[in-house]
C-alpha cells in the first residue's frame, strides 16, 4: 500500500465515528420518521398500511396544526429578533469591559444552562396574575393599579413566552457574537480611525460585516430553538391553542392521539420549516470572511 | 469550487444537521406500534391469588411510579424477604410515565413490569391492548373492596388495580368564611354565591372561590365534579354528549362558572393559574372556597410548613350540588398494572397483591413523600376508627357517593376531549363564546372524536 493508500485509510478511520454517530442518530431516526410518516401508524387501530402523503395532506388541512405553525411563526420572530439585539448588546459590553470580565460572562451565561421546564417554572412565578413578581414590582413602582394578566389573548401571550426564550438564548448568542467580536483585528479600526470614520461608519462598514458569520450561527441557534419551543408552553398555558408550537402539536399526535404516523408526518414538515429557515440564514446573512 | 464556497457548504451541511436533530428528536419511532396484538399471559396451575409464594424467588421486577409512589426501601426489602424477588423501583415524573409506556408499547417492549396506570389513560391504555387484566392474578375480594377499582375496567377486564382513592370534594376555609358570619360550608350552588358575595362585601377577600380555568386538565375536572355534584353526567350510557340541552347539568354548571367569574369571585387571573396554582393561593389564605380538589391537599394546608392557613379551621365538604343533596362525585385514581409484554407476570402480580395490604397502605398513606389515602374500603375505615385519617369522617361521609366518571372507563378519545372542555370553560367565562355556543360545538366535537375512534 503506497502513501495515499495508508492516508486514504486514515483518513477513513477517523472519520468514520463521526459518519457512524451521524448515523444512528440523525439519518437512522430520520429514516424510520421519513418511513413511518407515509404509513398508517396508530396504537388504537393495529395496522401499519402505506398510505402515501395522506398524513401529510391530513396535518396541512389540520386547523390544529396551522394554528401551531403561526404560533410558531411568532416566537420565531420575537424570538430572534430579541436574541439578536440583546445578545449584540451583551457581546459588545463584555467586548469593552476590561474589569471582572469573566464573572460577568459566568453570570450572563447562567440562563443557557437553565432547563426549559424550570424556565417556565421560574417565570411562571414572575407573571403569575395573582400574586407573581412583575404585577407586584409594577404596582409598588406606581405603573399599574391592579394586577394585570401577562398571558391573557394570543398575541400577547406570545410575546410574554418568547421572552423567557429570550432570556435562555441570548447568552449563547451573545457569546457567539463576543468570539466573531474578538476575532476582528484591531488594526481595521484604527485605519478606520485614522480615517476619520465614525463610530457609527465603524459599526456599519466593519464590524457587522465582519461578524456576519457569528450573525448567522447565533441566529439558527435562536431560530431551532425557537421552533422547538415546548416546555415553556406547557408550564405557563398549558395547551391552550393559542399559544401551542408545531412541536407540541406533533407530540399531542403521537402522544396523546397515539397516531405516530400523523406525528411523524408533522415532525417531517417541522424539519423542512426548520431547513427552510437555515438556509434562509446561511444564504441571507452568513458570509465568508477573511482578515 | 473554491474555498470559501467550501466553508460555506460545510456550514450549511452543519446546519442542516442541527435542524435534523431539532425535528427528528422531537417525534422518532423504532417502527409501527406494536403491542397490541399481544396475548396476554395466564397464571400457571400453581399460582394462587392473594398468595405471597416463593415460587418466583431470584426473579428481579421493574417498578415504574410517580414520586408520590416512593415506597421505602426497608418496606420494599419486606416483600423481598417473603417472595424472594427483588424490586427496582423507578421514580418518573408522572407525565413522562405517560410517554414512556407509549413509547416503549409503540417498540414492542415493556416500559416495566409494574407501572403506574391513571384514570384518564385506562380508555388508550385499554383500547391498545396494552395491559395484563388482573382478574386472574388478583383476588376477586380485593378488587370489589375498592370504591374506586371499577375506574380501571374496560369491557370487564380490570387492566390496573389503584393505589389510592383520590376523588373530588370542596375545601373551605372555615376561618375565612366565619369572619364573613357564615357558620357552614355552601350546600347548593345559590349559596356558594351568596357566601361568596358576602366573602366578598364584608371585605374579608376580593375574591374567595378559587377554580383553575387555564387551558389544562385541572380546568376540565370541577365541570365534571359540578355536572355529577348536580346529579347529571358528562356522556350517556352510550357514550353521547349529556350536556348539549340548556337545561343538562352542564350547561347549569358552565354558567355557575361563568357567573362566579363574571362577578369577580373568582380571582380574575385564574385565567392563567392551574390546580396547583390555586392551591398556592388556598394555601395563601387568599381564596377560602377551593371548590373542586382533592382531598390529600388536607394534608399539606394543614401543615404549617406548607401553608399560611395551617392554624385556620380547614374542612372538606362535597361539592354543593343544585338542590342540597350530593348525588355524586367522581374518584380519579391512580393504579398499578402490568404491561402484557412484561415477562414477569407472576411476580409483578404478587407485588401489587402485596401492595394492596393493609401494612403497604398505611406506609404509602403515612409517608409524608407519599400521602396516598388508601383505595380499599377496610384500609379506609381503619385509618379512621385509630383517627388517622384527616377529616376522616367527612372522607368517609363523602365515600359512598364516588363513582366513575365514565361508565367502562374513560373514552379513547378523553385526552383531547378534556383539552377541548378546558378550552370551551375559558372561551365562556372570558365572554368569547355564550354557554349554549360553546357546549354546542363541544358536543359536535365529540360527535367527531367518537366517529373517529
Amino acid at each position: 500500500m503506497g502513501t495515499n493508500g495508508r492516508r486514504r485509510g486514515t483518513l477513513v478511520l477517523l472519520l468514520a465515528p463521526a459518519f457512524l454517530i451521524i448515523g444512528v442518530l440523525v439519518l437512522y431516526p430520520l429514516g424510520v420518521s421519513l418511513w413511518n410518516s407515509v404509513h398508517e401508524d396508530n396504537a388504537l387501530v393495529f395496522t401499519h398500511q402505506f398510505t402515501g402523503g395522506r398524513n401529510y395532506t391530513l396535518v396541512l388541512h389540520d386547523p390544529a396544526f396551522l394554528q401551531a405553525a403561526m404560533n410558531t411563526l411568532g416566537y420565531l420572530v420575537v424570538v430572534t429578533l430579541g436574541a439578536l439585539v440583546l445578545g449584540l448588546g451583551m457581546a459588545f459590553f463584555l467586548h469593552n469591559v476590561a474589569r471582572f470580565r469573566a464573572v460577568a460572562l459566568a453570570i450572563i451565561v447562567l440562563p443557557w444552562a437553565v432547563p426549559g421546564i424550570v424556565t417556565g417554572a421560574l417565570w411562571s412565578f414572575i407573571f403569575n396574575p395573582v400574586n407573581g413578581l412583575l404585577n407586584g414590582v409594577l404596582q409598588w413602582l406606581g405603573v399599574i393599579n391592579s394586577p394585570h394578566i401577562w398571558l391573557e389573548g394570543r398575541l400577547t401571550g406570545i410575546f410574554f413566552i418568547s421572552l423567557t426564550l429570550i432570556w435562555q438564548i441570548t447568552p449563547i448568542c451573545a457569546v457567539i457574537f463576543l468570539a466573531g467580536l474578538e476575532s476582528i483585528p484591531r488594526e481595521l479600526y484604527e485605519e478606520a480611525s485614522v480615517e476619520g470614520a465614525s463610530a457609527f461608519d465603524t459599526l456599519r462598514l466593519i464590524t457587522l460585516p465582519l461578524l456576519r458569520p457569528s450573525l448567522a450561527i447565533g441566529l439558527l441557534q435562536a431560530s431551532v430553538l425557537a421552533i422547538g419551543i415546548f416546555d415553556q408552553i406547557v408550564v405557563l398555558a398549558g395547551y391552550a391553542p393559542g399559544s401551542i408550537s408545531v412541536v407540541m402539536q406533533l407530540y399531542l399526535y403521537a402522544f396523546r392521539d397515539f397516531n405516530f404516523g400523523l406525528g411523524m408526518a408533522a415532525s417531517m414538515i417541522v424539519t423542512a420549516g426548520t431547513l427552510l429557515v437555515s438556509l434562509v440564514y446561511i444564504k441571507g446573512v452568513y458570509r465568508e470572511v477573511s482578515y | 469550487m473554491n474555498a470559501g464556497q467550501a466553508r460555506n457548504r460545510r456550514l450549511a451541511a452543519t446546519a442542516a444537521a442541527v435542524a435534523l436533530l431539532a425535528g427528528a428528536a422531537a417525534c422518532s419511532s423504532s417502527g409501527g406500534s406494536g403491542g397490541g396484538g399481544t396475548a396476554a399471559a395466564s397464571p400457571s396451575a400453581g399460582f394462587k391469588p392473594g398468595v405471597l409464594s416463593r415460587a418466583d424467588a431470584g426473579q428481579t421486577i421493574s417498578v415504574l411510579l410517580p414520586p408520590w409512589g416512593d415506597m421505602a426501601q426497608p418496606q420494599l426489602a419486606k416483600f423481598t424477604a417473603a417472595t424472594g424477588i427483588k424490586v427496582n423501583l423507578e421514580q418518573m415524573a408522572w407525565d413522562s410515565i405517560h410517554d414512556k409506556v407509549v413509547s416503549a408499547e409503540a417498540a414492542g417492549v415493556a416500559p416495566a413490569d409494574v407501572t403506574e396506570v391513571d384514570w384518564s389513560w385506562v380508555g388508550q391504555f385499554g383500547a391498545a391492548g396494552w395491559y395484563t387484566p388482573l382478574n386472574k392474578w388478583l383476588p376477586a375480594s380485593l378488587i370489589g373492596g375498592s370504591p374506586v377499582a371499577a375506574n380501571f375496567s374496560v369491557s370487564g377486564q380490570q387492566i390496573a388495580m389503584p393505589y389510592n382513592i383520590d376523588f373530588r370534594s370542596t375545601i373551605v376555609n372555615m376561618t375565612l368564611l366565619k369572619k364573613a358570619g357564615i357558620t357552614s360550608p355552601p350546600t347548593t350552588w345559590a349559596q356558594l354565591l351568596t357566601d361568596a358575595q358576602q366573602i366578598k362585601a364584608r371585605g374579608v377577600l376580593a375574591s374567595p372561590v378559587g377554580v383553575p380555568l387555564s387551558v389544562t386538565e385541572g380546568t376540565s375536572t370541577p365541570w365534571y365534579a359540578l355536572i355529577k355534584s348536580a346529579g347529571g353526567s358528562v356522556l350517556d350510557s352510550s357514550g353521547n354528549p349529556a350536556f348539549s340541552s340548556s337545561t343538562s347539568a352542564g350547561a347549569q354548571a358552565l354558567q355557575l362558572e361563568a357567573t362566579l367569574y363574571k362577578d369577580g369571585l373568582i380571582p380574575q387571573g385564574e385565567i392563567s393559574l392551574t390546580d396547583q396554582q390555586t392551591s398556592n393561593l388556598f394555601a395563601a389564605g387568599q381564596i377560602a372556597i377551593e371548590l373542586s380538589y382533592s382531598p390529600s391537599a388536607l394534608s399539606a394546608y394543614t401543615t404549617p410548613a406548607t401553608s399560611k392557613v395551617a392554624k385556620d379551621d380547614i374542612v372538606l365538604a362535597p361539592i354543593p350540588g343544585t338542590d342540597g343533596t350530593t348525588t355524586g362525585t367522581f374518584g380519579l385514581p391512580e393504579g398499578l398494572g402490568i404491561p402484557k409484554q412484561s415477562t414477569h407476570q407472576a411476580a409483578a402480580a404478587m407485588f401489587i397483591d402485596w401492595w394492596e395490604q393493609l401494612p403497604q397502605l398505611l406506609a404509602s398513606y403515612n409517608n409524608p413523600n407519599m400521602g396516598n389515602v388508601p383505595p380499599l374500603t377496610s384500609a379506609l375505615s381503619y385509618l379512621n376508627s385509630h383517627n388517622d385519617l384527616i377529616d376522616g369522617s367527612a372522607v368517609m361521609a363523602i365515600l359512598p357517593s364516588v363513582s366513575p366518571l365514565f361508565t367502562g372507563g374513560a373514552p379513547t378519545w378523553y385526552p383531547q376531549f378534556s383539552t377541548d372542555v378546558a378550552t370551551m370553560i375559558q372561551n365562556v367565562v372570558e365572554g368569547k363564546s355564550s354557554v349554549s355556543a360553546a357546549l354546542s360545538q363541544l358536543a359536535s366535537e365529540t360527535q367527531s372524536l367518537k366517529a373517529q375512534s
